[in-house]
């Protein structure tokens, strides 16, 4: 993958949603947009990490906030150059690389918005591998980058530098920040220099959210398929008989009853699903396993707030990143790290 | 009284005749030719002559019409739009972009982007400028808009910002020109409510056109009574709120079909299928009601949120025109429509339809036309499951004018004609029901559950004020949307309930 045209932008959000695990946004909030980006301004190229500069800064970006909000206060131009402005103040001298911060969801698109319009390339990885909902589920935070300069930008132009030395207090000034904003704006945290890259980077996600788009595009009149075709394993298909959720903390929380030929299966939900058990308490799929639930005959990936009574889904797991098998790396986004363990997220079932 | 149920379809219009228990009394097909109002003229004086029946005592005509879905397909009759979007931020991703072209190019002369809207909390960044605002709309017209449309940023939640823009161009501009408000069209998600108003604002050409010489022409055959238009969601609309409001009328023939389908078959929980002389249309019937789509419906290609019932189409009915090539066939997408009794082979034309296969294999065994019956009912079952799960364990409501061509023994023992199935689709519309709609925003306290209640009773109380019977009268509709992140928790709340309505 050298560059991203508009022929290739559907096949990248349908991926970038599978990426998603339920999660991350749906990427139709930027696809418009960027389609008009990619035809007006040409195609956008791509750098895999070995060839980068050993001098270029690279960027990660995502939207942050309520996906709603943007879904109505749509993007503008003015929100993606507003940080970007702020951050060549910084480093005036510096070659920049953008990268996806989370190339699950809407958000593997968001550096590709700033990308089109200031001639920059993209950077061919992520910081996560997937979707998660909060920022200490970075690579970086995971491994210990508790010191930060990060930049937040609105639509009106304005654009804050926020200095952090942990990361429970970027969250939270970032946070805090995003709701004075209009609860959606535009973040770049975690900067560092090409060299530092194995620190910081899950490589090859865009390819993998492109390589997973176009089978999914190929097989999605026929899901059986799909299992050979991206390594996914297929855990079941039915009806959705029960969903139940709320929203807490400002995350989606919640579960999903799927009738299945195999038994009654329940998918849990903290933005992301996070867990498919079965009725006697087996668990079939767990974080950091990615799950996705593709409606059957469109075979379309749901996003957990669309799930609805009496819709028919496939579900598939997928293995996450080699990064996120490490113990040290799992423990921080395992089924306890969510508070989905048996005695205690699960007791209301 | 009576009521008359009236649809409009490609090829046929359909009549029905109720009194008020819903009972049919009459019914009556007549080809779709020529000028809307004439052709209904014509086939209400046949219902006259062969049945006797009589205009001056009927209360309500319900008419499901197809006028605005076809004027948009085919891109005829429609006004020119400028739109005004009222937002600070000055969004840059231009309208319509992800349109077909030629629908882009036939409705939209251009935009303006001015000061306005407000953010999720209702604070303002840059208040409205009425000057700013006026040349805008100037310049819409000055480049050839017929109808504009107006969209400002969280406007379903917070109207102010485009009633008074409304009240500006209508004061300072003209009394007259088509004024669409996205917050009376659509919820949030700033672009497919967009669309909804674009192609509202485009819409509003054609039925006030055909709507004036419709009412002239029942006026003429004695009717005193309501003239009213079925809606997206099975209820009514007066001919002026369909004239306001066009685009929730143009998916209101399945809705029709599935209701009338579940009604005369009395069954609440169905699956229907209903084959027209162009198209064949497959949807759900839950305890009674429609089963709408996931993710709004789209209307010709263009996603718009509109409510409306979850329905797969096939571009094949009756008077599709069949082609074969070595055995192998293809039915439509093309129909003779009116034309299929004059151009069809049965009639010594030289078009194949469904309708010919129908004949043939009443008159005796013919291979050809039983391959294609059943490659017709093939193209039916590949629907039917990617429909729901089970399609051989449920019944399956067959219903139309172009089912009558599949002999009872193609068929599975779960499919069912109800009894007058050939005019499902107008009895259904002659059942549409009146609804009341409440939309507010609301500050919950902490009886949540009983401040809902006094809404939904609110919505009650004005479906009976515009004539619907009390006890009928449920909720069809209710959204509670939260505006998080706000220190006093409010949300908007809307509210639709709906009953049938009431003779005089």
């Amino acid at each position: 993958m050298n560059y991203l045209d508009s022929n290739e932008l559907s096949a990248l959000s349908l991926g970038a949603t599978l990426l998603g695990s339920g999660g991350g946004g749906d990427p139709t909030i930027l696809y418009g947009h960027l389609h008009y980006l990619l035809e007006k301004n040409g195609p956008i190229k791509i750098i895999q990490p070995e060839y980068l500069s050993p001098d270029a800064l690279l960027i990660p970006i995502a939207l942050i906030g309520a996906p709603l909000i943007s879904l109505e206060r749509i993007p503008n131009s003015t929100l993606f150059l507003a940080l970007f402005k702020e951050i060549k103040k910084q480093h005036p001298d510096r070659e920049c690389v953008l990268m996806p911060a989370e190339i699950g969801g809407c958000n593997a698109l968001t550096p590709f918005m700033l990308a089109a319009q200031a001639a920059l390339p993209v950077l061919d990885a992520d910081l996560i591998g997937r979707a998660f909902p909060q920022l200490n589920m970075c690579k970086p935070a995971i491994l210990g980058k508790d010191k930060q300069v990060s930049y937040l930008a609105s639509p009106y132009g304005d654009c804050l530098t926020i200095k952090t030395d942990s990361i429970a207090a970027l969250e939270s000034k970032v946070r805090d920040a995003t709701l004075h904003f209009g609860s959606s704006a535009v973040l770049a945290t975690f900067l560092f220099n090409a060299q530092e890259q194995d620190e910081y980077i899950i490589p090859g996600s865009l390819t993998r959210a492109l390589n997973l788009g176009r089978l999914l595009e190929k097989h999605a009149k026929d899901l059986s398929s799909l299992s050979t075709a991206t390594q996914a394993k297929k855990i079941g298909s039915g009806l959705i008989t029960e969903v139940s959720h709320s929203i807490e903390g400002g995350f989606l929380l919640g579960y999903a009853t799927i009738k299945t030929t195999r038994g009654e299966l329940q998918v849990f939900y903290q933005n992301e699903y996070l867990l498919v058990k079965t009725r006697d308490g087996n668990n079939l799929a767990e974080s950091p396993d990615l799950i996705a639930l593709l409606e059957s005959h469109s075979g379309l990936p749901l996003t957990s707030e669309t799930l609805r009574f009496g819709l028919k889904v496939e579900i598939f797991s997928l293995a996450a990143p080699s990064f996120w098998q490490e113990p040290y790396a799992r423990s921080q986004v395992d089924l306890q790290a969510f508070g989905l363990t048996t005695d205690k997220g699960l007791a209301y079932v | 009284m009576y009521k008359l149920g009236i649809d409009v379809g490609g090829t046929n219009i359909d009549f029905a005749v109720v009194d008020q228990h819903d009972r049919l009394l009459y019914s009556h097909k007549i080809l779709a030719q020529g000028d809307l109002h004439r052709a209904i003229a014509k086939g209400l004086s046949e219902l006259k002559q062969s049945k006797g029946f009589d205009l001056s005592c009927t209360e309500a005509i319900h008419l499901g019409t197809t006028l605005a879905i076809n004027s948009l397909l085919e891109l005829k009759s429609l006004h020119k739009v400028g739109l005004l979007r009222l937002a600070s931020h000055a969004p840059d991703f231009p309208p319509a972009y992800l349109w077909p072209k030629t629908h882009r190019d036939s409705i939209l002369v251009g935009h303006c982007t001015v000061a306005g809207g407000r953010e999720y909390d209702n604070r303002s960044v840059k208040a409205l400028n009425n000057l700013e605002l006026i040349n805008a709309a100037n310049t819409l017209i000055d480049m050839g808009a017929e109808s504009l449309a107006i969209v400002s940023v969280f406007s379903p939640l917070y109207a102010e910002d485009e009633l008074s823009a409304a009240n500006l161009i209508r004061n300072q501009i003209s009394s007259t020109i088509p004024l669409s408000l996205s917050h009376q069209l659509g919820g949030l998600g700033f672009i497919e409510r967009e669309n909804s108003t674009l192609l509202n604002a485009a819409l509003k050409k054609v039925l006030r056109e055909s709507f004036k010489s419709l009412s002239f022409a029942l006026k003429e055959n004695g009717f005193k009574g309501e003239c009213f238009i079925t809606r997206n969601n099975g209820t009514l609309f007066s001919l002026a709120e369909a004239i306001e409001f066009p685009v929730m009328t143009i998916a209101s023939g399945p809705s029709n079909s599935l209701i009338g389908a579940s009604k005369l078959s009395q069954l609440n929980d169905a699956v229907i299928v209903d084959i027209g002389g162009t198209s064949t249309d497959i949807g759900i019937i839950e305890n009674g009601f429609p089963l709408y789509s996931l993710k709004g419906a789209k209307v010709a290609g263009i996603p718009c949120q509109l409510l409306a019932p979850d329905i797969r189409a096939l571009s094949m009915g009756g008077g599709s025109i069949i082609r074969s090539n070595n055995h192998s066939y293809s039915i439509g997408p093309d129909s003779l429509g009116a034309e299929l009794f004059t151009k069809c082979k049965t009639t010594g034309g030289s078009y194949m339809t469904l309708y010919d296969v129908g004949q043939s294999l009443k008159a005796a065994n013919n291979k050809e036309a039983e391959a294609i019956m059943i490659y017709f009912l093939q193209q039916i079952k590949t629907e039917l499951i990617s429909l729901i799960p089970d399609p051989d364990s449920r019944p399956i409501l067959l219903v139309g004018g172009g089912s009558e061509n599949i002999p009872d023994s193609f068929l599975a023992s779960n499919f069912l004609r109800p009894p007058h199935y050939q005019i499902a689709n107008a009895y259904g519309a002659a059942l549409s029901e009146v609804a009341g709609q409440v939309d507010c925003i609301v500050q919950f306290q902490e009886d949540r559950e009983k401040q809902i209640k006094l809404l939904e009773e609110k919505a009650i109380a004005l479906a009976i004020e515009k004539g619907a019977t009390a006890g009928s009268i449920r909720i069809i509709e209710k959204k509670i949307l939260p505006l998080h992140y706000m220190q006093e928790p409010r949300s908007r709340v809307l509210i639709t309930a709906a009953g049938r309505m009431r003779s005089r």
